[in-house]
């Protein structure tokens, strides 16, 4: 990690490659198995390196002498690579073929091999969630550590990518946002897969996610940029922009909606331009902040409140617009102005924004 | 209702062209009925977006019936006479190959593919358009392809998705969310549908039935005690008929 010192097993890896790091593994497993504990229960270690020993370590018998935090990541690498999806893909033979033609996990017609492994899949992540405490910190380890290094094996990658999915989708663990971003830029530099990281990212709920996203329009790479426009390509004015002017826009854009902001589910999956988030039009016109991902508003809303947006809700998009902004934008200058403001009726309302800005909120 | 730039066609004469059953009399009969206004520049544009609708349903059907795989983007598979596998799991069209053909091999060939659901709904678009243009027009509008999820595709499809449309009608692209999806299964986060007509729709890896059956399907791959259901999305995906129509007309 950035900032620490590295391990002695990483530094071997990283120099001289996993196969020198196994060979140094069993030299000292015959030599100086006290020395071999030590390297391997440095709090520095990084996940790459356990992952490549996690073979040589079982045979050795040494699991258990392990910190805790290491061996869960273990126990947690073999359940989750033991059920990998492309364990019960069936290779290309007739009979096979018809199998992997459905895709069943636990599903429709075919495939007792997948269907298995979805369950069992399922069961993990059940299991998962009913033992957080545990579990957390070790994914936790694994994803921050283990994104760091590129060991070019698929296998690894789903790991991680999975490991990714249980944080932020079902722990919703926002502290690795930071982490998940750098990879999938990363990634996409390589042309690699992104699609599933992506997911997982916004799967977060968190629209302070999209922060991240926004610095890459000012990457001097084309590659970060063009990918930060597609993934902000819901954000008004950022297509005719580049540059500091594209940063720019897009950071007063989340800044100003962030508390009304809800995540709509839209992925790559479904459409080359996902439009993740969406602005609450009536909880930025009354200026209550949304829960992200269910859309409703953080507090319930008092009885005037609910008045208003009856009238709200009779305006066309575009007047709904232009009121809910105006409404936020005099809600942060002039509070005291505001709150009178708000209690008047709906067409008021409108009429005043009319006369103050000519129209266009 | 449907309007004519050249006021010289009646749909309802266009209509009458298909029998009731099928699925461009579906999609004539939905937009003629609709209270939205369905703009077109002559009868003739009308009756090439009916076709090229008809085109992706049958590409559908038959992607359905020669068994395509599915295989996450990991694991894809192609005919390395014809495609290139990318690291991502996308396929780029070999240099000196003749797209059409390379196009017509997934459905001849289907047991040396595999992919994910988007990825079929690229195929189908491309085979599509590829039955309506015939291959020479075909060949010189598409000397690249790229078969991946939607990225890469080519400006000319111009595949976009639409939210709260006023009409969904046959030979569109539908989403089926699964919002609890296992996030160890993202493959199952949700399903691209084609709108086969009659209320059926075909998604690749999980076959052809009504929404409900693609609803089931997703709904099997929740994590554990989900109360939470997979739905249907109000949205759909459609390539530019109107720019497909416009370079087959000027340039055939």
């Amino acid at each position: 990690m950035t900032g620490m010192q590295t391990a002695l097993l990483d530094n071997i890896r990283i120099s001289n490659g996993p196969d020198s790091l196994r060979t140094y593994f069993h030299e000292l497993l015959h030599t100086d198995r006290e020395k071999l504990l030590q390297l391997l229960r440095d709090g520095n270690l990084r996940f790459c390196s356990l992952y490549i020993l996690r073979q040589d370590i079982a045979s050795a018998s040494l699991l258990e002498e392990l910190p805790p935090l290491y061996r869960k990541a273990l126990e947690i690498t073999k359940e989750l690579s033991e059920h990998s999806a492309g364990s019960s893909v069936p290779k290309a033979s007739g009979r096979a073929l018809s199998r992997a033609f459905f895709r069943t996990p636990a599903g429709i017609r075919r495939g007792s091999a997948r269907r298995s492994s979805g369950l069992r899949l399922a069961q993990i992540e059940s299991r998962m969630r009913s033992e957080t405490r545990q579990v957390s910190p070790a994914l936790e380890w694994i994803v921050k550590t283990g994104w760091e290094d590129d060991l070019g094996r698929a296998a690894y990658e789903l790991l991680l990518e999975r490991c990714s999915g249980i944080l932020l989708k079902s722990f919703r663990n926002s502290s690795l946002l930071a982490a998940v971003a750098e990879k999938i830029f990363d990634r996409n530099r390589q042309g690699k897969l992104i699609h599933n990281l992506v997911w997982a990212f916004f799967e977060a709920c968190n629209p302070d996610s999209l922060y991240l996203i926004a610095q890459r329009l000012i990457s001097a790479d084309s590659k970060d940029t063009a990918l930060a426009r597609k993934l902000l390509c819901f954000i008004p004015g950022l297509e005719e922009a580049a540059g500091t002017l594209a940063y720019l826009r897009a950071m007063q854009w989340i800044s100003e909606n962030r508390p009304f902001l809800c995540y709509t589910g839209e992925t790559m999956q479904m459409c080359s331009r996902p439009v993740c988030y969406a602005v609450s039009l009536e909880a930025k016109y009354l200026c209550r902040p949304v829960s992200p991902d269910s859309g409703r508003p953080l507090y319930p809303l008092e009885d005037w409140e609910m008045n208003q947006l009856v009238g709200f809700s009779k305006l066309t998009g575009t007047e709904q617009q232009h009121l809910a902004s105006f409404s936020c934008m005099l809600h942060q200058r002039d509070i005291y102005r505001w709150d009178p403001w708000i209690r008047q009726p709906v067409d008021k309302q409108a009429e005043t924004v009319s006369e103050i800005t000519g129209g266009s909120a | 209702m449907i309007r004519f730039a050249d006021g010289q066609d009646d749909p309802k004469k266009i209509l009458d062209r298909y029998g009731s059953g099928s699925p461009e009399y579906e999609f004539l009969r939905a937009y003629i009925d609709s209270s939205h206004v369905y703009d077109y520049s002559s009868g003739e544009e009308l009756v090439f977006e009916a076709d090229l609708r008809r085109h992706i349903i049958d590409a559908s059907i038959a992607l359905y019936r020669s068994r395509l795989a599915f295989r996450i983007f990991q694991e894809s598979k192609c005919n390395e006479r014809y495609w290139n596998r990318r690291v991502d799991g996308g396929f780029t069209l070999k240099t000196g190959v003749r797209p059409s053909e390379a196009i017509d091999d997934i459905f001849v060939n289907t047991r040396l593919y595999g992919t994910e659901c988007a990825t079929a709904i690229v195929i189908i678009y491309y085979k599509a358009v590829l039955d309506s243009y015939k291959a020479d027009l075909f060949n010189k509008a598409f000397g690249e392809i790229v078969l991946m999820n939607w990225r890469d595709m080519d400006d000319l499809l111009g595949v976009s998705t639409y939210r709260r449309l006023p009409d969904y009608v046959p030979g569109d692209c539908r989403y089926v969310k699964n919002p609890d999806v296992n996030p160890l299964t993202p493959e199952w986060q949700g399903e691209n549908i084609i709108d086969l007509g009659s209320g059926r729709y075909y998604g690749h890896g999980i076959g052809t039935g009504d929404v409900e059956y693609f609803i089931r399907a997703l709904n099997q791959n929740r994590i554990a005690g989900s109360q939470v259901s997979a739905y249907l999305m109000d949205s759909a995906t459609r390539p530019d008929f109107h720019g497909l129509y416009r370079y087959w007309k000027f340039a055939s």
